[in-house]
């Protein structure tokens, strides 16, 4: 029971942190079909410019903890929109009107570029986030202690998500993001600038995937500047799950990563966690490739 | 009102249009007719600007669109009900219309009477505002697509097929309200294959072929042409 509460909460804290990296590589698929492979690395930078604002500068030394981990987040998640408003600009908009592969290769290329350069700036070492920046209190729930900063990484993923939910099905631009992902060109003869609501959903995905790099500085305090790979990877698994291209898939499919992932690696083996997830991977693409959202929401993102 | 001077335009190495010309007045309906791959289409994407030509102008009202973005073009007053008719299946009847009516979201007075008008002129998509439109049948979805173009208040109005496959009764009362419509102001362009009834409901008629006009004039004259009749209207 002890591993299994733990687990649980574990499992859907690092969930909703694959939720938000998620939530990028499905926006950006269902208005583009374009699977942006430099997502992961986003991340990784956002994680790295976490670490400068928090460690660098000493944040939390000018306005206190919880107003640093704050304006830190807000920060990171602009920085994190600007660079993905860049590469949209740079190696994806030139090749708008070519083959897809010329944009896989140029999202690859992208990659590369973006590990390289938070490997110059920032080094190859680890680099590791404040400890106790979140207090190391624990909460007791169901007779076991959970600690704070998992409820606080679970908490806020999830209003992190609400947010994003509210956004896309209740405003007007919402409204604009959904219609072109179901049918650019019927979405541009409404008179919605298909190009600007392009540009936005690479501002929304990078700003949501930095946000997760400091959570993921924030819990597990380390971090790396190749991490962009494995966690883009976990997350595009975690998209795939819930339907590529679909936004509250991609929510669902990041807890659930999180709670098998978690799960295998308590009551398997902690070796087996990466190979358990791309085991799921594999099986998902192969018992149901379209998601398991796929027949109650008929509608991609 | 609006005028297509010499447009060509191709895709990749094939030629769509060659030196195309239409002029509309306003108040008009005209009517664009031709067999498959002729360049009706084509036409209509061009001028709401989801296809570039290669050479020629557009105006619309003085102004130049040929180089403007679609949402300009738009917001200048041109919407279409295309091809297929394109309704957003995952969506709901209500917020199809709302995304009709997008560049018009400044005015949200203005945008429920203009949806209570479309409501009372397709009684059928006021019944069924909250359904996904995926879920209409095709004459349902046509009213929708027409419907939704009407949202943005335009001047003038594509149509490309709208009867493609419905049942004749539906294609009659669609038909109907595109003169009303027309009657009510809206400066109307209407692609058709089914050459008859659009030329009985056309002030004006251009003919293409293959991307190159090939006749034009007023829609009582084609009818009435021996050759219209015999490629067209299937009278032998």
């Amino acid at each position: 029971m002890e591993v299994f509460i733990q687990q649980t909460t574990n499992g859907l804290a690092v969930g909703g942190i694959y939720a938000l990296i998620a939530l990028g590589y499905t926006m950006v698929y269902g208005v583009l079909k374009l699977i942006n492979f430099a997502h992961g690395d986003l991340f990784a930078l956002g994680a790295y410019l976490g670490f400068t604002l928090l460690v660098s500068f000493g944040l939390a030394g000018y306005v206190g903890m919880v107003s640093a981990i704050l304006i830190c987040s807000l920060m990171v998640m602009v920085f994190s929109g600007l660079a993905g408003y860049l590469l949209e600009r740079v190696a994806y908009r030139p090749l708008r009107n070519s083959d897809r592969i010329s944009a896989v290769v140029s999202a690859l290329g992208a990659s590369i570029f973006f590990q390289n350069a938070i490997m110059l700036v920032w080094g190859a070492q680890y680099r590791s986030y404040p400890a106790g920046i979140i207090p190391n209190l624990t909460i007791s729930f169901a007779g076991q202690n959970i600690p704070l900063i998992r409820i606080f990484v679970l908490v806020a993923s999830v209003v992190i998500m609400l947010i994003l939910y509210f956004f896309i099905n209740r405003t007007r631009i919402g409204m604009a993001i959904r219609a072109s992902a179901i049918d650019q060109g019927a979405a541009r003869l409404m008179g919605i600038d298909v190009r600007s609501v392009i540009a936005l959903v690479f501002i929304i995905g990078p700003a949501l995937g930095g946000l997760a790099g400091v959570m993921v500085g924030i819990y597990y305090g380390q971090i790396n500047f190749n991490m962009g790979q494995m966690y883009g990877l976990k997350a595009f698994t975690a998209a795939i799950i819930g339907g590529i291209g679909n936004i509250p898939g991609a929510m669902l499919g990041g807890l659930l990563l999180g709670l098998v992932e978690a799960f295998g690696a308590a009551y398997i083996s902690l070796a087996w966690r990466d190979a358990i997830t791309f085991i799921v991977l594999i099986l998902i693409l192969v018992v149901r490739p379209t998601g398991i959202l796929r027949e109650r929401v008929a509608e991609k993102l | 009102m609006l005028e297509l001077k010499d447009i060509s335009v191709s895709y990749g190495p094939v030629g769509a249009l060659h030196n195309l010309t239409i002029n509309v007045a306003p108040g008009e309906l005209v009517t664009i007719l031709g067999a498959n791959g002729a360049g009706k289409s084509t036409t209509l994407m061009t001028i709401s600007g989801l296809v570039r030509p290669q050479s020629g102008s557009i105006h619309f009202s003085g102004t130049r669109i040929d180089t403007l973005r679609s949402h300009e073009i738009v917001k200048l007053g041109i919407t279409q009900a295309p091809e297929g008719r394109r309704v957003f299946g995952p969506l709901t009847v209500r917020e199809n219309l709302l995304l009709g009516a997008f560049t018009r979201s400044g005015h949200p007075r203005e945008v429920e009477k203009r949806l209570d008008w479309i409501f009372t002129m397709f009684p059928r998509l006021k019944e069924r505002k909250d359904q996904m439109s995926g879920t209409l049948s095709g004459g349902e979805q046509q009213m929708l697509a027409i419907g939704r173009a009407l949202m943005a208040e335009p001047r003038l109005l594509l149509l490309d097929e709208p009867s493609l496959g419905l049942a004749p009764l539906i294609v009659k009362s669609i038909f109907k309200t595109i003169k009303d419509i027309n009657q009510a102001g809206v400066t109307v362009i209407l692609v058709e294959q089914n050459a008859k009834a659009a030329l009985k409901l056309a002030d004006r008629a251009y003919v293409l072929e293959v991307g190159h006009l090939r006749m034009e004039g007023p829609a009582q004259d084609l009818l009435d042409d021996p050759m219209v009749q015999k490629t067209y209207l299937g009278v032998s």
